[in-house]
């Protein structure tokens, strides 16, 4: 190899090339045993047939789903529409309440055997009556679907700690516009909630026949 | 006329196996050839080779006509090398007269001196530079088809190859003054 030879390579690979020789010595076969392709047929005729594989199609969860929790935008969106259904909530209540007129008249008393919680302590007083309210409870107005007494309070403020203990009363339907029922409520109780089409409405007092005369 | 490798591959997985052999006898000496430049030991790279194609053959179904076979098989046995290598850490224990003899194919005096005078220069490339050259110059690649195999930027590999050509030329220098 002359030294005018390795000038001109020299040159060649200064620029990322290699000069003809090198890439003639890379590219010339390389020598291989004869058998080598045999070897390999017979191994791959030793294995199953590969096949396509067909791939399955992959439910991916929607992208607000695969980021878990709801951020930036999203969140305010989500809270966006919780306001408005909760105006509208709001809304509809003050919308049913000024739709709907609601009475609860006590018409007297009556004497009931002691039950509930205090009872024991009732019969061992000696106490076997308790005196309870006869009320009767409507409700007028259009598109009354369901109509209930709630809950019944001992304060007008109707706080939990006010609740007194009561199985809800269902109304029945008398008109198209009415509903009525007569039941017993506790004589500590002072107001009742109605219940109407599933939205609670504020506590009305209890009224007595004589208020009204 | 000739089957495509595509039209090869189509036949093997509509269960005809003895496709593959054209396979193998069109990418054999290719892949033999890659496999020596880069184990420098003929026998390791013959077992590399029959590794590839046995792995390519398992995993055809995985293949995509839309890639070239030639590539897919070299990416498979380009991987099976460096897997060896790093067994056998022969990746850079090379030795020059044994790759070069493994290169001869026919070849005169002067041009063994020649290819041993490269595999020792060789010897002294780092493993990515070594593979890097090959792909470009032994496979003839473009940069792009080299990173699609090497899973490498091509920027990087234009580095590796420019790298390795400058390295090449101080160590022919040395060998020239020695």
């Amino acid at each position: 190899m002359t030294s005018g030879h390795r000038h001109s390579d020299h040159d060649d690979m200064t620029n990322g090339s290699l000069p003809p020789w090198m890439a003639d010595a890379l590219r010339a076969p390389v020598t291989s045993r004869p058998e080598a392709r045999v070897r390999i047929m017979a191994q791959v005729r030793a294995l199953p047939a590969p096949h396509r594989l067909s791939v399955p199609l992959v439910q991916r969860a929607s992208r607000w789903r695969r980021r878990g929790a709801l951020t930036g935008l999203g969140g305010a969106l989500l809270t966006a529409m919780l306001t408005v259904a909760v105006g509208l909530r709001q809304s509809d209540q003050q919308a049913l309440a000024h739709r709907v007129h609601s009475t609860a008249m006590v018409v007297g008393d009556s004497a009931v055997p002691v039950r509930g919680a205090d009872s024991l302590v009732a019969i061992m007083s000696g106490r076997l009556l308790d005196t309870m309210k006869v009320v009767e409870y409507v409700v007028q107005g259009r598109d009354v679907r369901t109509v209930r007494v709630q809950h019944a309070v001992r304060d007008e403020r109707a706080t939990d700690a006010h609740v007194v203990p009561f199985e809800p009363t269902q109304l029945t339907r008398v008109s198209d516009t009415e509903w009525r029922v007569r039941a017993l409520l506790p004589r500590d109780a002072i107001a009742v909630a109605f219940s109407v089409n599933d939205m609670m409405l504020d506590p009305v007092a209890l009224e007595r026949v004589s208020d009204e005369m | 006329m000739h089957p495509s490798d595509s039209d090869l591959v189509r036949q093997v997985l509509a269960g005809n196996p003895e496709a593959f052999a054209l396979l193998v006898d069109r990418h054999h000496a290719r892949c033999l050839r890659v496999a020596t430049h880069l184990l420098a030991c003929s026998d390791d790279a013959e077992d590399v080779v029959q590794d590839a194609f046995v792995r390519a053959y398992r995993h055809l179904g995985n293949y995509h006509d839309r890639d070239k076979f030639g590539a897919w098989l070299t990416r498979i046995l380009v991987n099976q090398c460096r897997t060896r290598a790093s067994k056998n850490a022969r990746y850079v224990a090379l030795d020059p007269e044994a790759h070069a003899a493994g290169l001869t194919v026919d070849a005169g005096d002067d041009a063994f001196e020649r290819r041993a005078e490269l595999a020792r220069a060789m010897q002294h490339l780092v493993p990515e530079q070594r593979e890097a050259i090959t792909l470009r110059f032994s496979e003839e690649l473009s940069y792009e088809e080299m990173a699609s195999i090497t899973g490498v930027g091509v920027s990087a590999l234009k580095m590796r190859v420019q790298r390795a050509c400058a390295r090449l030329r101080t160590l022919l220098t040395e060998y020239t003054s020695a």
